[in-house]
């Protein structure tokens, strides 16, 4: 499928930034966006190669599959290590940002 | 400060068995050796000064009371990280200020191995930040000089790999590849760096880049350190599920220098008109004294190079930006403002390629793409049983002409990211120097065939002795 050159307007950088949970500087976002333009124009080589009824390859290994363990209880992080790297805890929870607020709250 | 340092793995090893000397006097000689060089070099994040010395005494204690034990093939042997494998306690930063404070509270499956071993770890090295990159100039800590000019760049991401091992600040080093990140610095450094077959060895524990491409690895001084290591830290891993089940060969015990008869390709893409001038003539040159010891050279046709470069933009930056998503300063490290301009480079990228509406158009295409790029070795390899290329177009680069640039990660690997999208296993080799800079070239199998690229090697090894150290 042929392209033009593709822009990635502005409106849609943003949208990818939120997405992306990224805040850029304003330097940072003019560069970026740039730069992305150029990376996507780049792809453009792919429409030199016959792909139809070429399936895709997530993996390069020839048989993969699920890989599944018994469903039995083995040793683990304790709470006390699986907490130690967090900056902010409480009561043996991480702290998170609230989601939404109730009467209690 | 004594020469230890200089020592190859199988020499050392041999030494500290004969009780020639210590592993305490070994591993100091090499932190002497990183205290001098360091200020110019920057190859380390983190040295483990303390921890290493600990090691050092607790395998010279075994060394004594048992001798060198079977189990524990490595016992009293420093070597380095990439500081991208989890270390217990010890910091773990993937060259990141995102996990600037980041103490994990496991070890990498690579790193359990090799101290269950008995190996001494010296210390943890700078990368690309979160391997994004093939100069180590995106590295948040500053950038890693080239062990043979210190205005120029070790490559990357495994340039503080690299680094360490070119200037004999440690013995080995372990390093990682998504596309080129293990032998491209080991290309631009003058050092044997070996990418093993995709799940060959555990990716558990090592901070995700691009999880169907990361492939943990070697970089060492000689093909026969390279063979030696590779046996302990391979292997399948219920922790990894894909790692392979195939059994690990005793890949030092085979090695196996008769050519004779071995079939090698020389991929006419794969020599670039616009490859720095003197970089393929000297392969070829490589090709023909390979020749000599008996193989029988092909030429062979792989689909253009050009095509990969894309295919692993797309893929390993879509790869990317699901794997950095955890990085939420929640559970661990700092916030995602921290990110340098590289990580959000590509984050970027990635997030568009998968987005609904691109999807199809970006990630599917190139997964297709990637299953011609597979047909396309297996049609080659039905002729040749290795390739044979240059693994850079060019010799190192200045510090400096890397940064800010939309792509210059994956168009400097352009000669291996076809090798990788398709989980090949492949080998740097040092052949000689271009003004003064390293030259490596590569030689690259079908997956689970390193025993012929470690046999290939070890001949030109035996054959050759480029490697100087100047330092």
């Amino acid at each position: 499928m042929a392209q033009d050159k593709i822009q990635v307007s502005e409106t849609e950088f943003n949208q990818l930034l939120k997405k992306a949970n990224l805040t850029l500087t304003s330097q940072e976002n003019t560069q970026i966006h740039s730069q992305l333009n150029e990376a996507i124009d780049a792809i453009k080589v792919f429409d030199e190669l016959d792909l139809k009824d070429v399936p895709a390859l997530n993996q390069p290994i020839e048989d993969a599959h699920n890989t599944w363990r018994e469903d039995v209880v083995e040793a683990s992080l304790s709470q006390a290590e699986a907490l130690s790297q967090s900056q902010s805890t409480h009561q043996g929870y991480f702290m998170v940002k609230a989601i939404f607020q109730n009467e209690d709250n | 400060m004594s020469d230890l340092n200089k020592l190859t793995v199988v020499e050392a090893l041999k030494g500290l068995s004969n009780h020639d000397y210590s592993a305490v006097e070994l591993t100091s000689a090499c932190l002497d050796k990183i205290e001098k060089t360091e200020p110019t070099l920057n190859a380390f994040v983190t040295v483990l000064r303390d921890d290493a010395l600990d090691a050092a005494k607790r395998a010279d204690q075994l060394l004594k009371d048992k001798g060198s034990s079977k189990d524990k093939p490595l016992l009293g042997l420093p070597i380095a990280l990439k500081d991208n494998f989890l270390t217990q306690g010890q910091r773990t930063t993937a060259s990141s200020k995102v996990l600037d404070n980041y103490y994990p509270q496991y070890d990498a499956t690579v790193t359990s191995k090799l101290r269950n071993a008995g190996a001494v770890i010296l210390g943890k090295t700078n990368m690309d930040a979160w391997a994004h990159g093939s100069s180590t100039e995106t590295s948040d800590y500053g950038p890693t000089k080239n062990p043979y000019s210190s205005s120029h760049l070790a490559g990357g991401s495994s340039g503080g790999s690299a680094a360490a091992v070119g200037t004999d600040e440690v013995i080995a080093a372990i390093g990682s590849e998504t596309a080129g990140s293990i032998r491209q610095p080991a290309s631009w450094c003058g050092v044997v760096g070996m990418k093993p077959t995709y799940g060959r060895v555990s990716r558990s524990g090592v901070i995700a880049m691009g999880s169907s491409l990361d492939s943990p690895g070697t970089i060492t001084k000689t093909v026969s350190d390279a063979a030696l290591l590779f046996s302990v830290i391979a292997g399948h891993d219920p922790l990894d599920a894909t790692s392979s089940s195939s059994p690990v060969p005793n890949y030092y015990a085979n090695l196996n220098p008769k050519l004779k008869g071995i079939r090698i390709g020389i991929p006419k893409e794969y020599y670039l008109s616009g490859a720095m001038k003197g970089i393929n003539e000297m392969v070829f040159a490589s090709a023909k004294l390979l020749e000599k010891l008996g193989v029988i050279l092909f030429d062979i046709s792989l689909l253009d190079p050009k095509y990969s470069i894309a295919d692993y933009t797309i893929i390993q930056r879509s790869e990317v930006s699901s794997n950095l998503a955890r990085y939420d300063g929640i559970r661990y490290g700092k916030a995602r403002s921290f990110f340098g301009h590289e990580a959000k480079r590509r984050i970027t990228l990635g997030t568009y390629a998968l987005s609904s509406g691109y999807y199809d158009a970006y990630y599917k295409r190139a997964q297709q793409v990637r299953m011609l790029l597979m047909r396309d070795f297996a049609k080659a390899f039905a002729k040749v049983d290795l390739i044979l290329a240059p693994t850079s177009p060019t010799t190192a680069l200045k510090v400096g002409d890397t940064l800010n640039k939309a792509m210059f990660g994956e168009l400097a690997d352009v000669l291996v990211e076809a090798s990788s999208l398709v989980g090949l296993t492949g080998m740097n080799l040092p052949i000689g120097f271009l003004h003064g800079l390293p030259v490596g070239m590569q030689l690259i199998a079908p997956q689970l065939c390193e025993q012929k690229v470690l046999n290939a090697a070890y001949a030109y090894e035996l054959a050759t002795n480029w490697r100087l150290n100047t330092l």
